[in-house]
């Protein structure tokens, strides 16, 4: 990593800093590879290690965690994170070596044994598993439908209220000249009764409406978990 | 060295190197004449500094030098005066192990 690749990178993980403290880093870095010359440039550069340590004992002194910290004849360190400079000796020679690599970052993508081991267990227990798991998605569906029809049913209910309502207000209506008392009695009756035929398909309009939109998402959720983990849905991507 | 620094005592350090200079001295030369003393990495100061500048101990300024700016560290007034303190210490300090040392602290 050149000085300029080095800085960029200084810089990007510095994102966090509050701008001041960002550029006043920035300077005093760059000054101070102006100062000590192109010569001195890797040596040093070397000895930083890398931008985001550089830059975590920026932060570090922000946070006063220096106090904390100890400086030890190997420079800083602060229990986590150790700022190592190469032994004196072997700075003082020509150093010719190429940069130290970053200790022990490496992280092995998949895990080959589990894999393999998943694979088995499905091949293993495949023939119990299937029709145990079919059976469980069929009385899962049915409890679901269940419901649905329950939910329907009553939705229906409303609805018949509300029009048997709507029909004896009419009727009310209509008697008004011949029988004006019991008109007026049907006519009333004829409204609550719609009122409340309202208030079911209401309620049951929208306990469906509810219902559905979640199982919906409950749906596409199971669906897409065996690809994106455990995120959850929702958010659209 | 065998001998840890504490934050304090690289303080103390860092303050009678940018002491020593009435027009003030710049983070490189601060670091090598510190290393002089101790030995401390190449970004071990910026932070000490950082800290030093925003306690007031220290103030900056930047001045043009061969078509480009470097910043200045000059120690202040209350930088002296803590400087002081850290002489002091230090001298009680170094008398006291010397005298442990060598064995004429009897009382």
């Amino acid at each position: 990593m050149n000085r300029t690749e080095f800085m960029q990178a200084f810089q990007n993980a510095l994102y966090d800093v509050p701008s001041e403290e960002r550029d006043a880093a920035l300077e005093y870095y760059n000054d101070y590879l102006d100062d000590a010359g192109p010569e001195k440039e890797e040596q040093i550069l070397q000895e930083w290690g890398s931008p985001e340590r550089l830059a975590q004992s920026i932060r570090g002194g922000m946070n006063g965690k220096l106090e904390n910290g100890e400086f030890t004849e190997h420079g800083f360190s602060d229990g986590e994170e150790k700022f190592v400079p190469a032994p004196a000796d072997e700075r003082k020679q020509e150093s010719q070596s190429p940069p130290p690599v970053e200790k022990a970052r490496k992280k092995t993508g998949v895990n080959i044994w589990k894999l393999v081991s998943i694979v088995l267990l499905c091949i293993l227990l495949g023939p119990v598993c299937i029709p145990i798991a079919a059976a469980a998605g069929a009385v899962l569906v049915t409890i679901v439908l269940l419901i649905a029809a329950v939910l329907f049913v009553f939705l229906a209910i409303g609805l018949a209220i509300l029009c048997s309502g709507v029909a004896i207000a009419v009727a009310g209506v209509a008697k008004l000249f011949v029988f004006p008392a019991g008109a007026l009695v049907l006519f009333g009756c004829g409204l609550l009764i719609t009122v409340v035929g309202g208030l079911i398909t209401w309620l049951f309009g929208w306990l469906v409406v509810k219902s559905s939109a979640w199982l919906f998402r409950a749906v596409v959720d199971l669906c897409r978990r065996p690809f994106h983990g455990k995120r959850r849905g929702g958010a659209g991507q | 060295m065998v001998f840890n620094t504490g934050a304090a005592l690289l303080d103390a350090i860092v303050l009678a190197v940018v002491s020593r200079k009435a027009e003030g001295t710049y983070g490189y030369k601060i670091t090598q004449e510190v290393r002089g003393a101790i030995e401390v990495s190449e970004s071990t100061l910026y932070p000490v500094l950082r800290r030093l500048q925003k306690d007031e101990c220290l103030e900056v300024y930047d001045r043009e030098c061969g078509g480009r700016n470097r910043r200045y560290y000059k120690i202040t007034e209350k930088g002296r005066l803590q400087l002081n303190l850290y002489e002091g210490e230090w001298s009680l300090y170094a008398a006291k192990i010397t005298g442990i040392f060598q064995g004429g602290i009897d009382t």
